[in-house]
């Protein structure tokens, strides 16, 4: 019966209706109870489904809203945890920790094992922040370091072996350089090759050309390119390299490449001459039979496409 | 309402016995309920919406009272589902009392046994489906006017002036009909 008064605690028309019927109304209260009598009785057959749930019962419940206070408790719980944990720490520790993640990002760019899927944008943030932290050394990190030849192309630089010049003049036009160099310990400087190789020709180079910036290998701070290259890759132990050895010749391979092309023994020891060919290369338009991609034209635009000169 | 609230409070611990009970003291108004919408198939129906509240309780929080409404709240989707599916207006369906196992008393049976439960279900249908719907909610569902506020999802006094005008409507039916209980 609905007895209950509404919100405001008046009786509604409804229930007046119901209970005290005028003469009138009479009629429409008997109809409104039969109406109510058909709500009364014994419901009906449940469903299989309903029928498997009234008599076996469920899983107890728990209503959502302590559901969520337990869950809120238990992240807010853990938080605190991690909160105490960290905070207990001593500095060096944290240090430790800050500086572990660090390598651990750091690694992931640079070791050959990881996937080049994960390491070059990994890279690419690093290089992205570093250009944010330190943007005046972004020259020498990328191993585009244009117009940085100098006299004595010594911009080299020696902890990641691309960047720099190396092949700078002393005229002052020497230009670009660095093209990428040295894969790890392979070759010291490919971008003295080029030049090295325009005054000696055939001169070894054998320079790791692909710019691979970031790599070990670095180059000698000055005279970069004849000095670095002439002095290893011409060795006999630099002949184990693809380079053909043969002076002068060119190796369209060598662009960018792999280190190719070897010198003799002999040339080995032309190529030994410091700081000649750092001195010519720029104003040759004729590269050296290097195969290190390191030789930028003049205005160090173009990635070198090392020619040799007949001998 | 102790009773019912017992029962909520066994059947979220997963008791059979207070799903029974709920179903046992609900069912039969969510029945005469959806029969009055003209729902077909009343009694799957009426299983399918204790089946939903039930399965919901995790995500229900009140008591009985609370419960009731959001029980008729499934039950009156449930109709209008089925009238959208149908896509005309509902139709009363006529009372069947030899299949109908209801047990009212007698004494009130007799009284209106001339007047017909068709009737009544006829006279209902002259109603706008918001004014059946409000007289049903209060009449079957026994709720108050705040509770079948929340199930058709209009304010408090939007309910009681359709619960007056649909009274007055039949009110004004039954006189021109010149029938006297």
């Amino acid at each position: 019966m609905s007895h209950r008064n509404d919100v405001r605690g008046v009786r509604d028309d409804l229930d007046r209706l119901l209970a005290d019927p005028t003469a009138d109304e009479a009629g429409l209260a008997a109809r409104l109870r039969l109406l109510r009598s058909t709500a009364q009785g014994p419901p009906p057959e449940p469903t299989p489904a309903l029928r498997r749930l009234l008599e076996h019962g469920a899983p107890a419940v728990v209503p959502i809203r302590s559901r969520l206070a337990a869950q809120a408790a238990v992240v807010e719980r853990r938080r605190r945890a991690v909160r105490a944990g960290f905070a207990g720490l001593g500095v060096g520790v944290k240090v430790a920790l800050v500086a572990g993640a660090a390598a651990a990002v750091t690694g992931v760019a640079v070791v050959d094992p990881v996937p080049d899927v994960i390491r070059e944008p990994t890279r690419a943030v690093i290089t992205q922040l570093g250009d944010v932290v330190a943007p005046w050394g972004r020259g020498a990190r990328d191993g585009t370091g244009r117009g940085q030849g100098g006299d004595r192309g010594d911009r080299g630089d020696p902890s990641d072996g691309t960047g720099g010049s190396g092949q700078g003049s002393r005229s002052g036009q020497g230009s670009g350089t660095g093209q990428g160099k040295g894969v790890n310990d392979i070759d010291l400087d490919g971008r003295g090759a080029g030049g090295e190789d325009v005054d000696r020709p055939g001169a070894g180079t054998g320079a790791d050309g692909a710019g691979r910036p970031g790599t070990s290998g670095g180059a000698p701070s000055s005279g970069a390119g004849g000095r670095g290259a002439d002095a290893r890759d011409g060795s006999p132990q630099g002949q184990e390299d693809s380079g053909s050895g043969m002076p002068g010749v060119d190796q369209p391979g060598a662009e960018g490449g792999a280190g190719s092309e070897r010198g003799t023994p002999e040339q080995v020891r032309d190529g030994a001459v410091p700081d000649r060919g750092g001195e010519r290369a720029p104003t040759s338009s004729v590269p050296g039979s290097s195969g290190s991609g390191a030789f930028l034209g003049p205005t160090g635009a173009d990635p070198g496409r090392l020619v040799g000169p007949t001998p | 309402m102790g009773d019912l609230d017992s029962a909520l409070t066994a059947a979220r611990s997963g008791s059979a016995d207070g799903f029974a009970e709920l179903y046992r003291a609900l069912a039969r108004p969510v029945v005469t309920f959806l029969r009055t919408r003209g729902v077909p198939d009343v009694e799957d129906v009426t299983s399918d919406v204790f089946l939903a509240a039930f399965a919901g309780l995790g995500r229900f929080d009140g008591d009985a009272a609370d419960f009731r409404t959001w029980l008729f709240t499934i039950a009156r989707r449930r109709a209008v589902d089925h009238y959208r599916r149908a896509g005309r207006r509902p139709a009363t369906q006529p009372l069947e009392p030899e299949t109908d196992p209801r047990s009212v008393p007698s004494a009130e049976q007799s009284a209106l046994a001339e007047i017909g439960d068709q009737r009544v279900l006829a006279l209902l249908g002259m109603l706008s489906p918001d004014q059946r719907d409000v007289l049903l909610l209060r009449i079957v569902a026994d709720l108050t006017v705040d509770q079948v506020a929340q199930v058709v999802g209009k304010r408090p006094g939007a309910v009681k002036a359709l619960q007056r005008r649909g009274l007055d409507r039949l009110r004004r039916t039954i006189s021109d009909e010149g029938v006297t209980p």
